[in-house]
C-alpha cells in the first residue's frame, strides 16, 4: 500500500514537473550559507540550550550587550548557569553577566574552574571575510587564539560548544553536548563568512559632515590621531607599509589591562588578570574592525569602556601610552598618542557615520533579498527584524552625537515602514521593502557623495 | 620622516608573535574527531614503535614506516570516550607499540607532533 503511494506521488511529481517552468538550480553557497544559518540561530549540539545565536544576536549586530541582556526573560539560555544545577558553579559569573555582558573562557584549562578563568565580552562576528587572515595565521576570537586545532574559522564552533554549550561542567562529548559533524562545520563557517562587510573600505571616503571629515583625517594621519596604524582602512588589519605586504589582522598589547578603575574590578567579583594570546599569555589582544565600533559597544575584550568616544579617549591616557604598542608609537613617532577633546570627538563622529553607512548597506542588502523572495520563511523574518534593528542602530549612532539629524529623522521613518513589513502580505511586504530600499538609498547620499 | 622608523620598530618590536589556536578545550576532544571532520594534518593508526626516551614512535602509512617526534611541546592524552569520560592528560610513558592512536601533526612542522590522543 505504501509502495502503491509513493509511485502515485511520483508520478503526480512528474507530471506537475511537466507541467510547470524548470525551476533553477539553487545556489549551493547560497543553501550553505542557509544551512549555517539555521545551524547558527537553531542548534544547540544537545547542549544546555544555547545557540551560536544565544550570544551572538541578529538584532545586536551579531553580539550581546548589557543593555540587550536586561530585556531578556529568566528562562534564556544566556542565563543556563542561573537553572542548570550542573552548571551553577563556574560556568558562568551571573552578576558579571547582567550587568556587564561578560562570559567566562577558560582559555589556559578547566581544571580549577573557580579561580583559572577570563571575563571576556561577546565580540560580533561582522565583517569576519575581511578580519580573520594574518600573515601569522588565521585570527579569531579577542586574543586571537579563539579557535581549537587549526585556528581557524571552520574549527572555532567546536571550542565554542565545549566551552560555551556543556550540560554540566564535566564536558564530556556525548553525554554533554555532541561535537558539530563537518557538513556542520562547513555550514557555519560559511554563514558567518555571509555575514556584515565582505572587504574593507578604501579610505578616505567623500563624507558630507565636516566634523566626519576632519575626524577621517586624523584617524588616517599617522602623525596625530595614528588610528590607521593598526586599522587600516578602519578595518582590523593594519597597515601593509607599515609591517609588510599581506600582513593582516596582527595582535599587539595595548595596556586595556592595566586600566585603572575597570567596570568588573569595581563590582567586588573576581576577574583574574588575562593575559591575551597564548598560554602563557604574552598579553597581546587582536584587533577588531572599528567600522562596526559604534553599535556594539561597550569596548575592549573586558568591556572596560561604555562609549565609543571613551574608547578613542583610551589612547591618549597612561594605559596605552605606558604599553608596548604605546611605546613603539612614542619610539618611532618622537611622542604618543594625544588629541584633544575635539579630535576624539571629530574621530568619534567618523566612526559614527562609517557605522551609520555600514548599518545602511547591511539593510539594503537584508531588504533585497526580501523583496526578492516570495515565502515568509524563518531567514526572511530574521533579515527583516535585523534591518530593522540596523536602521535603529543608524538612528542612535548619528543622534547620539548630533550627526546627520534629517537624515536620522528620515531613517527613523524607514524603520517605520520595515516594521509594517514585518507583519504585511507577501505582496505588501515585497512592496514595503523595495520601498525602503529605495529611501535607504536617499539617505546614504545625504551622508556621502556617490561615486560619479 | 616620521614613517620609515614607525615602520621599522613596529616590524622590530612585533616579529616574536606567532600564531596560535586554543589548545584548552582539546582534552574534551574524543579521539578520530578532526580526523572524521576532515582535518588534513591528522593520521590515525596503531603505534608501530617507540624509542626508548619517547621522542620519537613509528607508524605505518601506506605500506611505509614512517616516524613523527615527541618533543616538550606534544601533549598526549588518553582517550576515555568508550567509557562516556573525557580525556586524561598522558605522559610519554604511556606510548607503548601496538596502541591505538590519533596524531595531529604541526601546521609548521609536519615531522612533530601537535598532540597524540591513545586509546585507553
Amino acid at each position: 500500500m505504501r509502495r502503491l503511494s509513493l509511485a502515485v506521488c511520483i508520478l503526480l511529481c512528474g507530471v506537475i514537473s511537466c507541467q510547470t517552468a524548470p525551476q533553477p538550480d539553487p545556489d549551493p553557497v547560497q543553501a550553505l550559507i542557509d544551512r549555517g544559518e539555521d545551524l547558527f540561530f537553531n542548534e544547540t549540539f544537545d547542549g544546555n540550550g544555547r545557540t551560536c545565536g544565544t550570544c551572538h544576536r541578529a538584532e545586536e549586530s551579531f553580539g550581546l550587550s548589557p543593555t540587550f541582556i536586561s530585556t531578556l526573560p529568566d528562562d534564556d539560555p544566556l542565563f543556563s548557569a542561573e537553572f542548570v544545577p550542573e552548571l551553577s558553579s563556574g560556568f558562568e559569573n551571573p552578576v558579571l553577566m547582567r550587568e556587564l555582558g561578560l562570559i567566562i573562557e577558560n582559555l589556559d584549562g578547566f581544571d580549577d574552574l573557580d579561580n583559572n578563568f577570563v571575563m571576556r565580552g561577546i565580540p560580533h562576528t561582522l565583517g569576519l571575510s575581511a578580519s580573520v587572515d594574518s600573515a601569522l595565521g588565521p585570527r579569531l576570537g579577542w586574543d586571537g587564539a579563539g579557535s581549537p586545532d587549526d585556528g581557524t574559522l571552520r574549527s572555532f564552533a567546536v571550542g565554542a560548544v565545549i566551552q560555551h554549550f556543556p550540560l554540566s561542567t564535566d564536558r564530556i562529548a556525548g553525554v554533554d553536548f555532541r561535537l558539530p559533524t563537518a557538513d556542520e562545520l562547513d555550514a557555519l563557517e560559511a554563514f558567518q563568512l555571509s555575514l556584515g562587510r565582505q572587504q574593507d573600505l578604501s579610505l578616505p571616503l567623500p563624507l558630507r559632515s565636516t566634523r566626519a571629515l576632519r575626524g577621517q583625517a586624523i584617524f588616517n594621519d599617522l602623525t596625530t590621531g595614528k588610528c590607521a596604524a593598526c586599522h587600516l582602512n578602519a578595518g582590523a588589519n593594519a597597515n601593509p607599509a607599515l609591517l609588510g605586504p599581506g600582513v593582516g589582522n596582527r595582535n599587539f598589547n595595548t595596556g586595556v589591562e592595566n586600566l585603572p578603575d575597570q567596570p568588573a574590578d569595581l563590582t567586588g567579583e573576581l576577574v583574574p588578570p588575562d593575559d591575551g594570546f597564548g598560554t602563557p599569555g604574552d598579553g597581546e589582544f587582536n584587533i577588531p574592525p572599528v567600522v562596526e565600533a559604534a553599535d556594539t559597544e561597550p569596548f575592549f575584550h573586558n568591556n572596560s569602556v561604555a562609549t565609543l568616544e571613551g574608547a578613542i579617549a583610551f589612547y591618549n591616557g597612561e594605559a596605552f601610552n605606558n604599553s608596548p604598542a604605546g611605546q613603539l608609537i612614542a619610539q618611532a613617532s618622537g611622542s604618543g598618542i594625544n588629541i584633544d577633546a575635539a579630535q576624539v570627538d571629530a574621530v568619534a563622529a567618523f566612526l559614527r557615520v562609517l557605522n551609520a553607512l555600514e548599518n545602511i548597506r547591511g539593510s539594503i542588502v537584508a531588504l533585497e533579498r526580501v523583496a526578492a523572495t516570495p515565502a515568509l520563511n524563518e531567514r526572511i523574518a530574521r533579515r527583516l527584524s535585523g534591518a530593522h534593528a540596523d536602521i535603529h542602530d543608524a538612528v542612535r549612532v548619528l543622534d547620539d552625537a548630533g550627526l546627520h539629524s534629517p537624515t536620522a529623522r528620515d531613517l527613523e521613518q524607514i524603520a517605520t515602514i520595515v516594521s509594517d513589513a514585518q507583519g504585511a502580505s507577501t505582496a505588501r511586504r515585497r512592496e514595503l521593502a523595495s520601498n525602503a530600499i529605495e529611501r535607504l538609498q536617499s539617505a546614504r547620499a545625504e551622508m556621502i557623495e556617490e561615486s560619479p | 620622516m616620521k614613517l620609515l622608523p614607525l615602520c621599522t620598530l613596529l616590524v622590530v618590536g612585533l616579529s616574536a608573535v606567532s600564531s596560535g589556536a586554543h589548545p584548552a578545550t582539546e582534552r574534551y576532544v574524543p579521539m578520530g574527531y578532526w580526523t572524521s571532520v576532515g582535518a588534513t594534518n591528522t593520521y590515525i593508526g596503531t603505534v608501530n614503535a617507540v624509542t626508548s626516551d619517547a621522542s620519537a614512535l613509528q607508524y605505518e602509512l601506506a605500506g611505509q614506516q614512517r616516524s613523527v617526534r615527541v618533543d616538550e611541546r606534544t601533549r598526549i592524552y588518553i582517550d576515555r570516550s568508550a567509557a562516556g569520560q573525557t580525556n586524561f592528560i598522558g605522559t610519554r610513558a604511556d606510548l607503548k607499540a601496538g596502541r591505538e592512536m590519533e596524531i595531529r601533526f604541526r601546521d609548521d612542522d609536519p615531522g612533530v607532533a601537535r598532540w597524540i590522543k591513545l586509546r585507553q
